[in-house]
């Protein structure tokens, strides 16, 4: 008669988790159930071994190790972050000085002479841009350029 | 008449700097962390460290705790999380080690042989011992939930809040620990009832 007896609703029971509706008929039937009843005998005894069995305790220090354990990764976090925002900064900056260099390089270097080959022959040769123009032979950028701007 | 402020002005209290307040919630909370880990893993050795370890995430996180659940159920979510990822890497030790799991087994046998001829104190800790063990032959699933429900006496609601499950698991699952622990304990319970 094993399926009788209300198994689940026992440890349901025993935890105070019936309603009372549901508990009426638990106790009920407990009144008339030899095995039921032992059953919930054993909860019972089961919890109590569980709290005997939970006798572990900390050492009388344990609240300062845990506050020096948890300020010293505060710590390390702290100049750990500091250590990244100095290295971001320190890049940031070389980036910079490397960009400014460059760029100050590339405008203060004189521009290569270009070859430039006659190809305004009707160019009178009294013209700037005539003489440069009519010019055989290497010119710098800067002097073509300022020769077409005057034509 | 002085009364102790409760973990909500605790909570606030830290938050504004106050360590004296995070040092308060340490000692009220600190022996129930302690052996929710105990009877979870079932061994001593590393119950201070994972104690400490629990600490210094509640130490971190205080600061962004909401109150949408009380502190001890966000407390020993933390210390159960803990606990899952330590049954894991055991899980992961015991595979690639079987010598170190022979190994534990044959010293604990020593120490039981040793003990038993021990006084009626030490015949108790032994019979405290057998309860733990048995805890640790079932899943870790089980053995949170019944662990959570017989020490720490949690309702299902306030289990299932901790743990993020339905009511209907915590339910089942306390049943079938139960009735796994019963098994297990058989003899036991014949000798002590």
């Amino acid at each position: 008669m094993k399926t009788n007896h209300p198994e689940q609703l026992l440890s349901l029971y025993v935890d105070n988790e019936l309603t009372g509706e549901e508990r009426r008929e638990v106790s009920e039937h407990l009144a008339s159930c030899e095995s039921c009843r032992l059953s919930i005998e054993e909860m019972r005894a089961l919890r109590v071994r569980i709290k005997e069995a939970a006798d572990v305790s900390l050492p009388d220090n344990f609240v300062y190790s845990v506050l020096r354990s948890a300020r010293r990764e505060d710590e390390n976090t702290v100049v750990w972050l500091s250590t990244e925002k100095l290295a971001r900064n320190v890049v940031v900056v070389l980036s910079v000085v490397v960009l400014a260099l460059v760029g100050l390089g590339t405008f203060l270097r004189p521009e290569p002479p270009i070859r430039v080959d006659r190809y305004l022959i009707s160019e009178p040769t009294d013209t700037l841009a005539g003489q440069v123009l009519g010019t055989q032979g290497e010119i710098s950028k800067d002097v073509m350029v300022y020769a077409v701007l005057t034509k | 008449m002085e009364h102790s402020p409760d973990d909500f002005q605790l909570v606030e209290a830290f938050r504004k700097g106050d360590e004296k307040a995070f040092e308060e919630i340490v000692r009220r909370y600190q022996r129930q962390v302690a052996n929710i880990i105990y009877l979870t893993l079932g061994s001593r050795e590393e119950v201070d460290d994972l104690s400490q370890e629990v600490f210094i995430r509640v130490y971190r996180s205080l600061g962004r705790f909401q109150f949408d659940a009380s502190l001890y159920s966000w407390i020993y979510r933390i210390a159960v999380n803990l606990c899952i990822d330590e049954v894991r890497r055991r899980r992961i030790r015991k595979a690639v080690s079987l010598e170190f799991f022979t190994e534990r087994r044959l010293e604990g046998e020593k120490r039981t042989k040793e003990r038993a001829t021990a006084s009626d104190e030490v015949l108790n800790d032994e019979k405290k011992k057998v309860v733990v063990e048995a805890l640790q032959k079932l899943s870790p699933v089980h053995r949170i939930v019944i662990t959570l429900r017989e020490y720490e006496d949690m309702s299902y609601e306030e289990i299932a809040k901790t743990l993020h499950i339905s009511t209907q698991a915590v339910k089942s699952r306390i049943f079938r620990a139960r009735e796994e622990l019963r098994k297990l304990l058989k003899d036991y319970f014949k000798e002590r009832l």
